[in-house]
């Protein structure tokens, strides 16, 4: 509480600092998952000595470090009101990871074109202005003219579009 | 002396090399790094333009189609990119109130205040030619200062360099943004992600999953572009993009005799400032033009006309941030440290393309060395002549909204991911750390003190072995030797003054940001 007080001359950090917390809270949970993961997928490895350090010193020190960090916020959080992290949409993220996802998928089966067109078209779809005419008829054009350039003027090795026959 | 000059020479003649190009059947004979360095200032300009695309971002996104090009090439260009968008973010900062880079921020104040004057063009010229001034003084202490610095780095062991890194990386942790806890904890992740691969001593597989397209390690690239390319436009995507544009007469970009007068000192001062801020690590280069600002209001003879559309306010900050973006180049170059995410970006290209940065570039890639310096200064050359008279499509381009702009960004991202390795599963590595970076920054965690332990890890574990090794277990070797107990001396003294100055520092933004 004493560092309340001391930023009793600075409202808004006060403020700040309440959000802040319950961010902290995950923030410092997802350290130390992070380093006990590590100290376990690193269990079957050497540390060796000082003089000769074996292939488990590194992941495990990195790995002390984020957990006593991962500690340090969660004590600090602990001594702070109770405050959400901001809202997040996720269909946002949801829609660009799926899209990528998809460009992956189709890239060597269906050819550049197809893959560049599915990317831009459901990435862009997930805009919050979105205007479905504009996005589709810039999807076509931009991804023929990327795909064009990428293959026909840096020769990159998928073919422009895979036809079934 | 003399041999400084015939290494300038050697840049110029590197920068003037011409190859023959295949296009379409036909040899084409191309200076081709000149274009290069052309098509990086021009892209940088048009990112620094346009809000909601950083030069880290763009840069990483950019990093795959910069492989087909050797080292040389691949730098100048990225670089070109990199002092760029610090012209083009001065664009939308004095005709819009955005500051199209975060070192742009201060120009707002009276850049804009110049142009709702109906000032704009003058500002546009001022802006232009200050940082051309900035950033050819800028390139001449990058000159004048390598060599001695390179000189003084090849005389440390293992042992001075695995102290140099853990400074270095504390000073990026405590001049950077944010909370320490959450910065520090995010070099530590870096540092742990780099050892995922294969052990270069002892070729044990850590933390592989049995994945052999983990064997190598975690791609460079992937991380770089999915968590500062992806990352951002998932960020992006969750705030509107409001613009507001001058209207009206902006004017012919030139200052007239009494506004360069009234800028000169400004600029000279701002050079010295922002350049001896830039080489810092962390947000050296962001602190210059506020420095500036704050020194320019104290010593004018009116005080009250800042914020008003002063024009030293504006000249003298962006001198100070061209300033710094020349000279954040020095560490990098000389010692291998790359004090910002976007330098670390520039060693990762490096390192890919089998040069191994640090103070042996310079005698054992003079080249790329000086062909990089050299390009420095031409690059800001090509800046001031492209700036003045491109000004109206800059305007146009602004017209362009952020919802065509990022699936744009997303499908050059994938198609360079893909071409990496011809294997698709980068681009679902990219994607994963795209996610993990708009995660982190959901709960506050920072992407460029992780990108920074990550590509400083390896290295770090390396010294840090061989160090061990020739002192046979000792860690009393850190401490006995002067340069090493210096530098972690310093590294000791930053962190705890961080520490005790308060651990809710304000926020200065690093390049990372927009």
């Amino acid at each position: 509480m004493s560092t309340q007080t001391q930023r009793a001359d600075r409202p808004s950090r006060m403020s700040l600092s309440r959000i802040a917390s319950r961010r902290d809270v995950a923030a410092g949970l997802i350290l130390v998952v992070v380093a006990g993961l590590t100290f376990w997928l690193n269990k079957g490895l050497d540390l060796g000595q000082l003089s000769d350090l074996g292939a488990g010193f590194m992941p495990r020190a990195a790995a002390l470090a984020v957990g006593i960090l991962g500690c340090i916020l969660l004590a600090a959080a602990c001594f702070q009101g109770d405050a959400s992290i901001e809202k997040t949409g996720w269909k946002g993220p949801l829609l660009i990871t799926a899209a990528l996802a998809g460009f992956a998928a189709l890239l060597r089966p269906a050819g550049l074109f197809p893959a560049c067109l599915l990317l831009c078209l459901l990435s862009g779809l997930a805009a919050p202005d979105v205007r479905y005419r504009e996005i589709i008829v810039y999807s076509i054009a931009y991804s023929a003219t990327c795909a064009a350039i990428f293959k026909y003027l840096l020769s990159i090795t998928i073919s422009f579009i895979v036809l079934p026959f | 002396m003399l041999e400084t000059l015939s290494y300038i020479l050697t840049g110029f003649d590197v920068i003037s090399t011409i190859s023959w190009i295949q296009i379409l059947g036909l040899s084409i004979p191309v200076p081709i790094y000149l274009v290069l360095c052309f098509i990086g200032c021009f892209i940088g300009t048009l990112i620094g333009v346009l809000p909601g695309l950083g030069p880290v971002a763009t840069v990483s996104i950019l990093l795959p189609i910069t492989y087909k090009f050797d080292v040389v090439g691949s730098l100048i260009m990225l670089s070109g990119i990199y002092y760029g968008a610090q012209y083009g973010g001065s664009t939308t900062a004095i005709l819009m109130r955005i500051p199209g880079e975060v070192t742009s921020v201060v120009s707002v104040l009276d850049g804009h205040e110049m142009a709702k004057q109906g000032r704009a063009g003058p500002a546009l010229g001022i802006a232009a030619i200050g940082s051309f001034i900035a950033g050819t003084l800028g390139t001449a202490f990058v000159v004048l200062f390598s060599a001695p610095l390179m000189k003084v780095a090849l005389l440390f062991g293992p042992a001075e360099y695995c102290a140099l890194i853990v400074m270095g990386l504390i000073l990026a942790v405590v001049l950077a943004s944010g909370s320490l806890v959450k910065a520090l904890a995010m070099v530590s992740l870096g540092i742990l992600l780099s050892t995922v691969g294969l052990d270069q001593e002892t070729g044990q597989a850590r933390m592989t999953f049995g994945l052999s397209s983990l064997a190598d390690g975690i791609d460079f690239t992937m991380i770089a572009l999915g968590l500062f390319g992806f990352t951002e436009v998932l960020r992006n995507l969750e705030t509107s993009h409001h613009r507001e544009m001058i209207s009206g007469e902006i004017g012919k970009p030139f200052p007239t005799w009494r506004d360069l007068k009234m800028s000169i000192w400004p600029i000279l001062r701002g050079t010295f400032i922002g350049g001896a801020l830039g080489i810092l690590p962390g947000s050296g280069g962001a602190l210059g033009p506020f420095a500036s600002y704050a020194v320019e209001k104290r010593l004018a003879k009116d005080p009250t006309r800042f914020g008003r559309g002063a024009i030293e306010g504006l000249a003298g900050p962006e001198s100070a941030n061209n300033a710094g973006a020349q000279t954040s180049f020095i560490p990098m170059l000389t010692l291998g440290v790359p004090p910002t995410a976007l330098m670390a970006l520039l060693v990762g290209a490096m390192t890919i393309q089998g040069v191994v940065p640090g103070p042996q570039v310079m005698t054992r890639n003079p080249d790329l060395f000086w062909g990089l310096i050299t390009s420095m200064w031409v690059g800001n050359l090509m800046l001031l002549v492209i700036n003045l008279p491109l000004v109206g499509l800059w305007v146009k381009l602004l017209a362009v909204p952020y919802r065509l702009l990022y699936p744009s960004i997303l499908v050059i991202s994938a198609i360079g991911l893909f071409s990496i390795a011809n294997s698709e599963m980068a681009i679902i590595y990219g994607a994963f750390f795209g996610l993990v970076g708009f995660l982190f920054s959901k709960v506050g965690f920072e992407p460029a003190p992780l990108l920074l332990g990550f590509v400083l890890g390896s290295l770090l574990e390396d010294n840090l072995r061989r160090a061990l090794v020739l002192s046979d277990g000792s860690l009393l070797a850190f401490v006995e030797r002067p340069v090493s107990l210096a530098l972690l001396s310093v590294a000791a003294i930053a962190l705890l003054a961080a520490i005790f100055s308060g651990n809710k520092r304000s926020r200065i933004p690093d390049d990372s940001d927009g």
